[in-house]
Order: C-alpha cells, then structure tokens, then sequence
C-alpha cells in the first residue's frame, strides 16, 4: 500500500504524465507538430490558471464551484466590452475588456469569499448558488447567442506563439506558478493560508484574520478564472456563458489528483499543475486512440472514474495516518 | 433536537421560527405571487402546470433529502436522472420489452447507480459531495456515451402509461403531482415510525454516538443514497410521460434545484434536521418562482440569476437559524 500511495503522490503523478506523453510522441506521428503542442500547451495554460485559483480555495479547506460559470463570464465581459464599448481605437479597447473582464469575476469571487467568511455559509453550497447568478448575468449580457470577439488581435497578441511552438501565455502560466508556489510557501500570505485550511481555531488564536484569508483566498481564485476566461475566449474567438462548462469539475480533479487535500492545508500546488497536464494529455490520449469516436463523452467517464479512485487512495492513506 | 419523535416539546420563539419558516417562506410567495402576476398564478391552469414542473424536482429533493439528513449531499443527481433516460429510451428502442417491464428496469439501474455511490460513501472516508462530484461526471458521461446524445424517445412508453392507467387529459396532467405526492406521503411515513426512518435522523445528527448505540450507520449511509438513485428514476419517469423526449443532458439544472428545494424547505446541511413537508414545500416554491418569472415575462436568463440569489437568501437564513448556539467561522 505504501508503493500504492507514493506512485500517486506528486512525483508518481508525474513520472505517469510523462510516460503518458511518451506514448503520444511514440504513437501518434501527428502529436509533435507545431499546431497539436501548441494548442495543447493553450489549454494547459488557462486549466492551469483554474487550477491555481482552485487550489488556494482548497488550501483554506472551502471549494469554489462557480470558477466555470465564472470563466464564462469572463468572456462574456470581453466580447460585450468589444462589441458595445468600443472606444473607437483597438488597443484601449483591449485594455477596458481586460479590465472589466477582470473586475467582473473578481466581483464574482468576492461575492464568494464574503458569503463563506462572514456570512458563515458552506462554501458548496454558496458557490453552487453563484455559479447560477453568474450564469444568469452572462446569459442576460449575451441574451443567450455567443458573440463573436470583434477585434482580432486580441486572440492575436494573448495566443501569440514564440516560434509557433510555445505560446507566450504558457511562459506566463510557468511565471505565475512560480510566483505562487513561492508566496505559498515562503511568505505569510501563503503560510497563513496553510493554516487556515488545517485549523481555523488554531489560526484565529494564533492571531491570523481567518475572515481575510478566507475573503482573498475566493477572490484570487475568481480573479484567476477571469484571467483563464480571458485565453478561453481569445481562443474560442468568442464569448458565451458556457464557455468553460464542466470546467470546474475538471479543475477539482485535477487539484485533487496533484495531491492537494480537499480538508485544507495540505498539498502543493505544482502538483495541482501536473494534475492539469496529466488530464489534457489524458484527453489527447483519448481523441487519438480512437476512443473519443465511440463518443465524445468517454473522456468524461474516464476523468469521473480515474477521480473517484485517486479520492479512494487518498482517504487509505488518510486513514493510515 | 428533532422534536419529530419526541413527545411535546416547548418551543423557543427562535425555535418556532426555524420549524415553520419555510411556512412563513410560502406565504410571504403567495403575496408575492398574487401581485406581481395579477391573479394569474392561481388560476387552476396554471397551479397544475406548476404541478407538473416541481413534481421530478419534488421527487429528486426527497431522495437529496434523506442524503442531506444523514449529513452528506448527493451531487450526481442529474446524472443517474440522465442514465435513467437512457436506459427508458435504449430498451424502448432495441428491444420489445413490455413498457411495464422498461420502468422496472429502469428504476432498477437508478437505484443502482445511488448503490454505487452508496457504497462507496459508506465504506471510504471519501467526502461525499466529492465523491458525488465524481459520479456525477461518470453517470452524465455514460448517459451520453449511451445515447449517443442524441434526443431519446419515449413514446411507446407514454402511450402505454396512458392506455393502461387511464391517464389521459386532466388525469394525465396531475400524475406527475399525484406520484410526487404518494412519494412524499411514504417518505414522511417511512420517517416517523420506521426505525429506519429514526436511524436516518440519528446517523445525521451525530454519527458517532449512533454508531455507538448501534445504529448500523454504514447501512443507512448506503440505503439513502440507494433510495435518491431510486427517486431520480422516478423523476425520470415523469418528466418521460410529461415531454416525450429529451436529451440526456437536459439535467444539468436539477441537481442544484433540488438542493435548493431541500435548503428552503429548511434541512439543515448539518444533518439530523428537516422534514418532508418542508422539502414538499421548498419544490413547490422552486418552482413556483420558474412559473411566476415567467408570468412576469422576465426573461429566461435573468431567471437563473434570481434563482441564485434566493437559493443564498435561504442559505443565510438557514445558516443563522441553525447556528442560532453561535457557531462563528472561528469554530
């Protein structure tokens, strides 16, 4: 059982997803072009961009089931900011949908983080609820038809590929991991959110505002799903309410996958981003293999059945300890 | 403490609030009612087309509340009610079964589905919200893979419900509302006299000291999630006779919709605390709000917006009446 936990500890996870990738090289002649790795590496970047945000709220111990509805949003804000508050030049234009996109799923986030820190509320079930006002408001700004984004170069400059092989939104996906990785665990902020997720009692009377970390902790986590919301919809080309749906549970797997424990203060978050590479490769595997022509849903019952057995794992070893 | 099995029990003015807000909830709706819409919400009409929408929410949020009471919560609703579909629709298809025999089934593949969760619940330290979570993915996934999404057809059954049960015209009409009725009837019965019903409340209330006066927790752990699987094929059943054929992935929104039914019926997400007629209640009042927004010609969109903003409402008010001892986040 040991072998068992450590080959699904980070660095199994790991050795897996390369093996995985290896596979791909090996069998698919098609998996090292320019076009599939740099399209892949896109996903990675913006699931990664959940994936962050995700894991800080589970870090505290609370879950954020509304980073879809919220990504989704997000690019709804843009491609209504593009169509209807055009600022007659396409640069600020650019800059106010990025803006407002941002705003809005920050919004969003600390509407979240307000109903779990001082409202007291089950972070299931608040972000359950958001997730339906946040979609309703996306639908309401659309009336329901995606739009489509009207300046080109925003996909232009946020998917820009460095030699056509890497995307300069991946570069900045690796960036922001380290960033976070370091604020996680060398500085307060992250320590303090550490804490929480163990025990709040302990934090509180060791003088950490829990109410804060709490608040920041769902905000960062909305803010990042408009960053993410902002590549999906430079890489839709569009903007829709159910742009990133069934993201979410995606997202959680991959946390969860990474090692991150789901009671809070465990896990590191590099683990979470293998997870999401581990997945999207998982998916290619899938499309490729053939799998995907029995349906395109069979990837929806591997994901769902590989989750409840990692979950399965991780509570043996819980009930180890 | 759950006062259904005691004898009388003096209420605090705080207490009596908490037992009958979701009463409070209906009235305070039926004023509303009354005058955003002019009237036309109690037309007859009208209140049976409510009927008919809140029935498979109904019967779902019976199944999620016997989850909910033991503590936990059953997320993959929409996804047992979308295999449930499927199953109606594959072995209405492809073989000639009797449409009698296709429902048995059918209900048996539910309840299977709430088996697997059971067990699983029951025997690992898995959370279940997160394990529904998973399931849910799993059973949607499979429910399309099986259908190929395509629109499942349920029209030899409807015919046959309606030839055998003579349930056509007004009849046909309220049976989505008389199954949902005789469901939360049982339920409500299974509840206060059965000590199965005892054990459910007991499990959620505290699980160590049931277990420790005896109560098998694991079993009643395992049969409530069996029993949501059931009533999610229940559901299925009606909302089959009702449309004639859907999708399979036209469940997304009652997973949330019955949770939602069960908070403003005023169980508590603790566990251990709750009751039929409130959840009854909470379906109607979902989806009394569906039917008075669209009376009001408010737009669909905006409709999910309201939904979620009431469904936090109730969350609040439960949550201050629940920690009405002074539980804070710093617990």
């Amino acid at each position: 059982m040991d072998r068992v936990k450590k080959i699904l500890s980070g660095k199994g996870l790991l050795l897996i997803t390369i093996a995985m990738f290896l596979f791909c090289c090996v069998f698919n002649s098609a998996f090292l072009s320019r076009m599939n790795i740099s399209g892949l590496l896109v996903e990675i970047s913006y699931m990664s961009f959940l994936a962050m945000g995700m894991s800080f709220v589970i870090l505290t111990g609370g879950i954020d089931l509304s980073v879809a509805a919220n990504a989704g949003l997000a690019t709804v804000m843009v491609a209504y900011t593009m169509k209807y508050w055009y600022t007659g030049n396409d640069g600020t234009t650019i800059v106010l949908a990025i803006v407002l996109a941002l705003l809005a799923s920050s919004a969003i986030g600390l509407l979240n983080g307000v109903m779990v820190a001082y409202f007291n509320l089950p972070p299931l079930v608040v972000t359950l609820a958001v997730t339906w006002i946040a979609t309703g408001i996306a639908n309401r700004m659309i009336k329901g038809a995606p739009i489509a984004l009207s300046i080109r170069s925003f996909r232009k400059i946020l998917i820009y590929n460095i030699g056509n092989w890497v995307p300069v939104m991946f570069l900045i996906t690796i960036a922001l991991l380290f960033l976070l990785s370091y604020i996680l665990e060398k500085l307060r902020f992250g320590r303090e959110t550490y804490a929480v997720g163990s025990s709040y009692y302990a934090s509180f009377i060791s003088g950490i505002k829990v109410k804060h970390v709490l608040l920041r902790s769902y905000v960062i986590c909305g803010l990042f799903a408009g960053i993410a919301g902002l590549m999906i919809s430079a890489n839709l080309s569009s903007g829709y309410a159910s742009a990133a749906t069934d993201y979410e549970i995606y997202t959680i797997a991959a946390v969860v996958m990474g090692g991150i424990s789901l009671n809070g203060g465990e896990g590191k978050l590099r683990n979470a981003f293998v997870g999401v590479i581990f997945l999207r490769i998982l998916k290619k595997i899938v499309v490729f293999t053939g799998l995907s022509n029995i349906s395109g849903f069979i990837e929806g019952m591997i994901v769902g059945s590989i989750l409840v057995l990692v979950l399965f794992f991780n509570s043996l070893r819980k009930e180890k300890n | 403490m759950n006062s259904a099995a005691n004898g009388k029990v003096k209420l605090t003015g705080f207490e009596y609030l908490k037992k009958y807000s979701v009463i409070l909830t209906a009235l305070i709706l039926i004023v509303f009612a009354t005058i955003a819409s002019g009237g036309l919400y109690f037309r007859s009409s009208n209140m049976i087309n409510v009927g008919e929408r809140a029935a498979a929410i109904g019967i779902i949020a019976l199944g999620q509340m016997l989850v909910i009471l033991t503590g936990g919560m059953d997320l993959s609703v929409g996804g047992i009610t979308s295999v449930g579909f499927c199953v109606t629709a594959m072995l209405l298809q492809y073989t000639s079964l009797h449409p009698f025999l296709v429902i048995l089934l059918m209900l048996l593949a539910t309840t299977a589905c709430g088996a697997v969760n059971g067990i699983i619940v029951a025997k690992s330290k898995i959370p279940p919200f997160m394990l529904t979570l998973g399931t849910q993915m799993f059973f949607t996934s499979l429910a399309l893979v099986l259908s190929k999404s395509q629109n499942l057809q349920f029209g030899k059954q409807v015919t046959w419900m309606v030839e055998a049960w003579h349930l056509d015209g007004l009849a046909g009409r309220l049976f989505p509302t008389a199954l949902w009725i005789a469901a939360s009837v049982i339920i409500i019965l299974v509840l206060a006299y059965t000590r199965f019903g005892k054990n459910i409340y007991q499990t959620g209330g505290t699980e160590l000291a049931a277990r420790m006066s005896g109560i098998k927790t694991d079993h009643v752990k395992f049969m409530v999630y069996a029993l949501s699987g059931f009533f999610c094929g229940l559901a299925a059943l009606t909302v089959e006779f009702r449309l004639q054929f859907c999708n399979a992935s036209s469940t997304s929104d009652y997973m949330i919709s019955s949770v939602a039914a069960v908070i403003v019926g005023g169980t508590s997400l603790k566990g251990g605390e709750g009751n039929v007629y409130g959840t009854f209640v909470g379906a109607f009042i979902m989806a009394s709000l569906d039917n008075i927004m669209n009376l009001c010609n408010l737009d669909v969109y905006s409709q999910d917006s309201v939904k979620g903003i009431v469904l936090l409402v109730f969350v609040v008010i439960s949550c201050m009446l629940t920690n009405s001892s002074g539980k804070k986040v710093t617990q």
